[in-house]
């Protein structure tokens, strides 16, 4: 059975959505700051087209805006995933270890457009949120790359 | 292929012309389908809330009555149209803004609680940050002696710099004693109390009687609002 891309849109699309929805509530749910939204976005630009994955950064961009206008924090959640799709492009060997490279390096970069201040002031919340983020990714990538690798 | 381009074209456009234009709207489209309210909760944490109130203007007559003017009894009234959603910041986007009267510095109350204070004035809308906001911190007083303490703020807000000897214990009602803020406006109890890890000062643990992330509804207390008798 072949997975098409419109197929791959669709399961990344609710993979998403269900990202989102941790990101809601992702406090209440595990009691730990973890960046569901981002890192599954980042690693869903590992599987699917371009356009895919700027369809996907702006429906996540809608999703969490919080406030009128444009926040750094909205920037960095559009551009890290087009970064991701680059590696994907231009570094395709060993995409596991650049996808953790790039979720680890997009967390840090995600808190520091956030604030300067909060970032220096919180390392230890900033570095859970980091390791969790990446885990969270790197086991969502591991799941989609043996899905379609069997397809 | 032209098809799925010109049809993912036109999503895009929409997302994007939605995100620009109508942010209330989105925020609605939130609050309609990942929101559950629980009106019995609420209920009873107004009624707690309420509690908070009165023990907070009893605590502030025993301790420093002459000083203070009455509390600002009613508020501009504000839907939470939506929440920071990431971490450490803890913000809050509500429905009044500039053209009711709201400007930067408001305080911002549920049901007469300090909740947090108004940090961006739009047209329709203000920004609130919250007293659980990583960056918050005011000056408040504990309990019937008017004991002086900083309310640092967090996903667990607590109080610090307690002279050692003071006496402060769990439930003690605290309320605020940040000029920029109603004076004597309830803002929790104490929940637990704990030298600071230096030695020198006591530090507390703040409890609030309602829970953040299920406000529906706040009040704007403007400044102007403040200087009445």
């Amino acid at each position: 059975m072949t997975i098409s891309s419109n197929q791959r849109l669709l399961i990344s699309f609710f993979i998403f959505a269900i990202a989102l929805l941790l990101q809601f509530r992702a406090t209440d749910l595990v009691g730990l700051n973890v960046n569901f939204a981002l890192a599954t976005v980042l690693t869903l630009a590992f599987f699917v087209r371009f356009i895919d994955v700027i369809f996907l950064s702006l429906f996540g961009v809608v999703a969490l805006t919080w406030r009128p206008g444009f926040t750094p924090e909205m920037a960095t959640f559009l551009g890290l995933p087009l970064a991701a799709y680059a590696v994907r492009l231009f570094f395709p060997g060993k995409l596991w270890l650049n996808h953790i490279l790039l979720t680890a390096c997009g967390i840090v970069l995600f808190h520091l457009a956030s604030g300067f201040s909060l970032f220096t002031s919180h390392l230890g919340s900033i570095t859970v949120d980091t390791i969790g983020s990446t885990l969270v990714g790197a086991l969502l990538f591991q799941l989609l790359d043996r899905l379609y690798a069997k397809t | 292929m032209k098809r799925e381009q010109l049809v993912y074209g036109i999503l895009i456009f929409v997302f994007v012309f939605l995100f620009i234009t109508q942010p209330a709207l989105l925020n609605h489209i939130e609050d309609r389908f990942l929101r559950s309210p629980n009106s019995a909760d609420t209920a009873i944490e107004k009624l707690q809330a309420e509690n908070d109130v009165l023990k907070a203007e009893h605590a502030r007559f025993e301790s420093i009555v002459s000083e203070l003017g009455p509390l600002p009894k009613e508020g501009i009234l504000a839907d939470v149209y939506s929440r920071y959603p990431f971490s450490l910041k803890h913000e809050l986007l509500v429905g009044a803004g500039a053209l009711r009267g709201v400007a930067v510095g408001d305080a911002v109350a549920f049901a007469g609680v300090l909740v947090g204070e108004v940090r961006e004035a739009f047209r329709d809308s203000a920004l609130v940050r919250t007293i659980l906001d990583e960056r918050w911190a005011s000056a408040v007083r504990v309990g019937t002696r008017g004991v002086d303490a900083l309310l640092v703020g967090g996903a667990e807000p607590r109080l610090t710099l307690i002279v050692k000897d003071a006496d402060v214990r769990t439930g003690d009602i605290v309320y605020n004693a940040a000029p920029a803020f109603p004076l004597g406006m309830p803002v929790g109890r104490i929940a637990s109390v704990m030298l600071s890890p230096d030695g020198l000062f006591q530090e507390a643990t703040l409890s609030v009687g309602y829970d953040i992330n299920k406000l529906h509804a706040v009040s704007i207390v403007t400044k102007s609002s403040m200087k009445q008798p």
